[in-house]
């Protein structure tokens, strides 16, 4: 019998699809708060020495907290991660994990104390 | 971000043609003393060392030639790590990118702060944490839990030799299947008979596959290797002895044991209750390897799981 190529759907990232449906929520400072697999972007900055301000940078909330929480930013080109310039003036975070199991560690989720 | 941080560049490979495979290597064979029951302690160690990838389901090797980085330790030790795994590489019958200029696709990096490595690593290069459904597993895959440790994102290649990193968002629009309308439900709802509806699935990717049940024609490539290691944990150990623990990272998906492995295994070095683990890669480490790049790399998982175990044990005779 000759070969016949089937076509097999693999669906990745099931829990990630409620929150590719809806559009990403904006902000000039994400503090990773909500819920940590929805996007959250941080509207364009002007990098040092530029006119031109740089990307929209996307990350999900589970990156943005975990970027406060070692006291950390993304770059105004959105290139590389950078310690936090506005760290000092931000209310500090309280972060955990949630849930999990044996094989699974919880979620990191953080609020605004 | 530290220096280390810096230098975890990681780079496209699709690019990259795969490297044809030599002949496979000619067995050897190996004694092993101490163990009654070789082909036992073989099955184990293969039931309990080996791990299948994610999407396709099988155990992955390489498939492009391996091109190693190595970073933070002084000129001669990095020289001394990149050529050991090139040479078990070759030795072994895995594809070795010899260029001098290659993409490298193996990155082991030494630094004092391998947690915020990886931290950096989920924010900027989440896939190179390996497959994850959610941010709770990339968290829980972050962990730095070992004095060297490894993350392994890996490629899924069909039958058509299609290769798609697994985890990665597929092309933009994703796939549209188009299926009939259903059957009518009750006598004068039938407006839809005969007209189809179309099924966005805007992360589902395409697999062509033979349709067979001992080999679908699916393989699993490493796409990606980083090996992290913390100098301050491994003052004890030769750096010889590292290298050949790395090598063995970086050509199989090996997660090494808690506790001590019954076949003499460098995985021992870190384990729990070994007395003497080996200083260096031993005739199991390497028949294991062999057996792994000489597999049938579309067989289903347990028919690989057979023929690394039937290679090992022809190579691996028990003392008499």
């Amino acid at each position: 019998m000759p070969r016949k190529a089937f076509i097999l759907a693999v669906f990745l990232g099931f829990s990630a699809l409620p929150a590719l449906a809806q559009q990403p929520a904006h902000a000039s400072h994400p503090d990773g708060s909500g819920d940590p697999d929805v996007m959250t972007c941080r509207t364009p900055q002007v990098p040092p020495g530029s006119r031109l301000p740089g990307p929209e940078v996307c990350k999900l909330n589970s990156q943005w907290a975990l970027l406060r929480k070692n006291g950390e930013d993304i770059s105004a080109d959105g290139k590389s991660i950078i310690p936090d310039p506005k760290g000092s003036n931000v209310t500090p975070m309280s972060c955990s994990y949630q849930g999990g199991g044996a094989s699974n560690g919880g979620q990191l989720v953080c609020h605004s104390q | 971000m530290t220096r280390a941080g810096r230098i975890f560049i990681v780079l496209l490979l699709s690019g990259v043609p795969a490297a044809a495979q030599d002949a496979a290597p000619p067995t050897e064979h190996v004694t092993v003393t101490g163990i009654k029951d070789v082909e036992a302690a073989v099955t184990k160690f293969v039931g309990n060392r080996t791990v299948a990838t994610r999407i396709a389901g099988k155990l992955a090797r390489w498939r492009q030639g391996v091109c190693p980085l190595v970073a933070g330790l002084r000129p001669e030790a990095v020289k001394l790590i990149t050529q050991r795994v090139k040479e078990v590489a070759a030795q072994v019958g895995a594809p070795v990118n010899d260029r001098e200029s290659c993409k490298p696709n193996i990155e082991i990096v030494f630094t004092t702060t391998p947690q915020v490595l990886m931290d950096n690593v989920t924010i900027l290069y989440p896939f190179a944490l390996g497959y994850h459904d959610n941010s709770a597993q990339a968290a829980q895959m972050a962990k730095v839990v070992w004095p060297v440790q490894a993350w392994y994102s890996t490629a899924t290649d069909d039958l058509r030799g299609n290769v798609q990193v697994d985890g990665a968002k597929p092309p933009a629009g994703g796939t549209v299947l188009n299926m009939p309308a259903p059957p009518p439900i009750q006598n004068g709802i039938d407006g839809m008979a005969g007209t189809t509806l179309a099924m966005n699935m805007p992360d589902a990717h395409i697999v062509n596959v033979t349709g067979g049940r001992l080999n679908d024609g699916v393989s699993s490539d490493f796409y990606h290797i980083a090996i992290v290691a913390e100098p301050a944990k491994l003052l004890d150990y030769q750096i010889g002895t590292l290298a050949d623990y790395i090598a063995l990272m970086a050509l199989s998906q090996t997660p090494p044991p808690e506790a001590c492995e019954e076949l003499p295994t460098i995985l021992n070095l870190f384990a729990k209750g070994c007395d003497a683990p080996p200083k260096t890669l031993t005739g199991v480490d390497l028949a294991y390897l062999r057996a792994l790049y000489k597999m049938t790399a579309t067989a289903n998982l347990r028919g690989q799981r057979d023929e690394v175990i039937y290679q090992m044990d022809k190579s691996l005779v028990s003392e008499k």
